[in-house]
């Protein structure tokens, strides 16, 4: 994996570290309890809590890419993964009883491969060569957090499929070579550890002042057949690709 | 004991004395003010097309040394003095005076009457610079002094005058006074360097490539450099004729197609389109580099430079897919999602229609609450 990779996972492992510091901290501050401070005359330990509505996922990604686009890739690009840096919305449509909600939603991402363009005459220093790839995808998918919310089991599994557009571009030594699109079905299946269990407190804090019901920390192994279906369009898609990231539902 | 003493005195004495006593107090304050305000120092200005000097730069001249054109343009040096020790009142008059010196004794300098002398000898320490033609009465704690480089060196520009040299700028009651002792906050010194020695020239490669073509060569100098230029003679002809002669200056006739900067350019970019080449066509190049003080070597070796079809991704997999690069290119680009419609409205139409349901979905929940 690339240092831009290393460094998208990092930012966002650090994203959910301040999160959570934050709310800690803030709970700690202002909860007299805490502080030993009992209020006089209450006759209730805590208030009724009522969770905000659940609308919307926001994922945001990063992982590692390669199209199956044979050999030449390897020539050009070596071993390079990307990364593959992506956000992704989803809308609850509706919530299947002990199950989870159904979601439509939509992802966008990008990714390059960078390598050394060549000469025929072997000459060196002569540029680069690049593929870049914008990959638009419409998703559905069943979010079954129903372990989370009626046993407590802090695990969601989502299976995903979609249909992908693809963007890309690819150029030589400064001057783009060819662009297009490709279409293809897309398929995902993630694992995400609900992270409300570090601290129920905060968790709730969260919700009633952000609006944020739950957030979770993901991976996901996803596949896509860009370009498969003709062979007018470049093979941009892959049997196995993974993405980790930090989800938050609202 | 104090304040037994003080009973004794009357009322009206030891009124008498406070005042005397806050006087003496505002008075010393005052002075210590002025004191603490008197301390003179310059700053240079942007001299040619070096940056900007920092506040105090004393060796902003020796880090970027004149060159011997730069003397000859006797172009004026500028600086901008704050705390100059001038009087108000106009009762005392100051004026601007400049020795060189630094030379004879170690640690000297030509604050100390005993350096100045007008006159040559074995005991001058420090050299009047009567060329130059001071600011005249100081008048303003913020005044401009400029010099000329003809009037700082002893030959002018001459090579004999290479080196590195030393200024003082006294502010005093007579130019040319060698009898009096100049207060540390009346004086200020600064440094000026003059370098006519232009570095070696560097080893260039040949090089070749399309739209990037990297031209590599090793430095000679040993000295810090500034940067280097790159002649490209697209008139000439690698091997034939060609107005770039190495181990010359640089033709006046050529422009440098590319100038880079830096303490030890060894690369440099080209572009073969801008240079108007055709694929398969060549042309002479060569190299200078220059240095901190603008001295430009002469001219490299005479390399050449070509223009060459460079391959990366796409040609391979045009190459993998057996289509020529045009034919992969036409294939590839610009497909259609749907039989008649462009990907890109098919792809906003798809957006659309998940806008307008997450939309109708919203106003039905809204409806159902009321």
């Amino acid at each position: 994996m690339s240092r831009a990779a290393i460094f998208g996972l990092g930012a966002i492992g650090a994203l959910a570290l301040c999160l959570s510091a934050s709310s800690v901290h803030a709970q700690d501050a202002s909860n007299p309890r805490r502080q030993g401070a009992r209020p006089i005359g209450e006759w209730s330990d805590e208030p009724i809590f009522v969770p905000s509505s659940e609308s919307f996922t926001v994922e945001l990604r990063a992982g590692a890419y390669r199209p199956d686009l044979g050999p030449a890739f390897e020539t050009s690009f070596g071993g390079d993964l990307g990364p593959l840096v992506a956000i992704e919305l989803d809308y609850h449509l509706f919530r299947i009883p002990y199950i989870g909600p159904l979601q439509i939603g939509a992802r966008i991402g990008w990714v390059e491969w960078n390598g050394d363009a060549r000469t025929t005459s072997s000459s060196t220093n002569v540029g680069g060569t690049g593929l870049s790839l914008v990959p638009i995808t419409a998703l559905a998918s069943i979010r079954i957090d129903g372990l989370a919310r009626h046993l407590s089991f802090p695990l969601i599994f989502t299976p995903k499929i979609g249909l992908d557009f693809g963007y890309f571009q690819s150029g030589t030594s400064g001057v783009t070579q060819a662009d297009g699109w490709s279409v293809g079905l897309d398929w995902g299946a993630q694992v995400a550890l609900e992270l409300d269990f570090l601290d129920r407190r905060s968790a709730r804090r969260l919700d009633e002042e952000w609006g944020l019901n739950h957030s979770e920390v993901f991976f996901e192994l996803f596949g896509s057949t860009m370009g498969s279906f003709s062979d007018r369009q470049l093979p941009l898609g892959t049997s196995l690709a993974w993405a980790a990231g930090l989800g938050f539902t609202f | 004991m104090h304040d037994r003493s003080l009973a004794l005195l009357s009322p009206t004495r030891r009124l008498a004395l406070l005042l005397v006593s806050l006087a003496a107090a505002l008075v010393g304050n005052a002075i210590a003010t002025q004191r603490a305000h008197a301390q003179i120092t310059y700053t240079f200005q942007t001299y040619g097309d070096r940056g900007t000097p920092t506040s105090g730069a004393t060796n902003y001249l020796v880090s970027w040394p004149l060159s011997y054109e730069e003397c000859l343009d006797n172009e004026e040096i500028s600086m901008v003095i704050t705390g100059a020790p001038y009087d108000a009142t106009g009762t005392t008059r100051l004026e601007w005076d400049l020795w060189q010196g630094g030379t004879g004794t170690a640690g000297a300098n030509c604050q100390t009457a005993t350096n100045r002398r007008t006159s040559g000898g074995s005991a001058a320490v420090c050299v009047h610079r009567p060329g130059w033609d001071g600011g005249g009465q100081i008048t303003s704690t913020m005044p401009t002094i400029t010099f000329r480089p003809q009037e700082l060196f002893p030959d002018g520009c001459e090579a004999t005058a290479q080196g590195t040299y030393v200024f003082y700028v006294l502010a005093v009651s007579a130019p040319g006074d060698t009898t009096t002792d100049i207060a540390a906050t009346a004086y200020f010194a600064f440094n000026v360097a003059l370098d006519f020695e232009a570095p070696e020239a560097p080893e260039l490669e040949d090089a070749a490539g399309d739209r990037q073509i990297g031209l590599e060569w090793t430095n000679i100098a040993t000295e810090t450099l500034a940067g280097a230029r790159v002649y490209v003679d697209t008139a000439g002809t690698c091997g034939g004729t060609t107005s770039l002669v190495a181990g010359s200056a640089a033709p006046s006739s050529l422009s440098p197609t590319v100038e880079v900067s830096g303490s030890a350019p060894t690369t440099a970019t080209l572009d073969g389109v801008d240079l108007g080449l055709e694929i398969g066509e060549s042309a002479p190049v060569a190299v200078a580099v220059f240095d901190t003080a603008r001295n430009e070597s002469v001219l490299s070796n005479v390399a050449c430079v070509e223009r060459v079809p460079v391959e990366g991704f796409w040609d391979d997999y045009c190459r993998q897919e057996m289509l020529s690069t045009e034919e992969c290119r036409s294939r590839y680009s610009g497909c259609s999602a749907l039989p008649g419609m462009p990907l890109r409205d098919g792809g906003l139409a798809l957006v659309l229609i998940a806008i307008a349901a997450v939309v109708a979905r919203a106003r039905k929940q809204d409806g159902g609450r009321r």
